[in-house]
């Protein structure tokens, strides 16, 4: 149970959140959006500041833009942290996240072990116990 | 040496890499297999079937991973299949010490 007054706990949830937002590519779309909507608030700053009113239209869109994002991204991070990851996104992290295999003698990466070439069970030692009709290696 | 295998159905979003640590932690196992994803060979002196049972039940939880899960012993001297040579080595070689 986290203990609301431990600083420590607020720590690892802070450690903990970053860990998940780092993973997601979630913040790209939000930057591609945010970088879209300030590059046409700065134009229209520039290029039409005397026609009347387009400067508060302007300040109106890159403040609701980038606050409803803020919004939206500090909803969806508590909600949801994974909720805009891409799929090679997913599929990247999956093989990295993969564990270990192999033996305990011969920790393998998952990746090797998957592409290792399969060869058939080799022939059972005459005359262990077992060895006679069962498995069928040797069928 | 007694030898389980545990086998169960992997999520996809399983934190298969910290469970892994966890599960292979445990002091009862002594050697372990794991060539497939999905599936463990354990080798022990000491714990049951059972034992490792609730051991992966205590654990699987805590990363993603289902409780629904197998475990049966299993005789290696006794296997076929398709699988990469180092696997089969492990096998051949712990079938030696099979009690």
């Amino acid at each position: 149970m986290t203990n609301p007054l431990n600083p420590l706990n607020w720590l690892r949830l802070a450690q903990d959140w970053f860990r998940k937002t780092e993973r997601s590519s979630g913040f790209r779309p939000y930057l591609i959006f945010l970088l879209i909507t300030a590059g046409v608030s700065f134009s229209l700053l520039s290029f039409f500041r005397d026609v009347p009113g387009v400067v508060s239209v302007a300040l109106w869109l890159l403040a609701t833009s980038a606050g409803g994002f803020i919004v939206l991204f500090a909803v969806k991070a508590f909600q949801e942290p994974e909720f805009c990851r891409s799929e090679v996104h997913v599929e990247r992290m999956a093989r990295l996240e993969l564990e270990a295999m192999g033996s305990e003698d011969r920790i393998l990466p998952a990746e090797i072990v998957e592409e290792a070439p399969a060869v058939e069970a080799p022939p059972e030692a005459p005359g262990l116990p077992g060895s006679a009709g069962e498995g069928g290696a040797a069928e | 040496m007694r030898f389980y295998i545990l086998v169960f159905d992997r999520l996809p979003m399983s934190n298969v890499k910290a469970f892994h640590e966890a599960f292979v932690r445990h002091p009862g196992i002594r050697t372990w297999w794991h060539y497939v994803k999905s599936c463990y060979i354990i080798g022990t002196s000491t714990l049951s079937s059972r034992a490792i049972s609730d051991h992966y039940h205590s654990i699987a939880p805590k990363y993603g991973m289902p409780t629904r899960h197998l475990v049966v012993k299993v005789d290696l001297k006794a296997r076929s299949g398709w699988l990469p040579k180092e696997a089969w080595e492990w096998i051949t070689k712990r079938a030696a010490e099979q009690l």
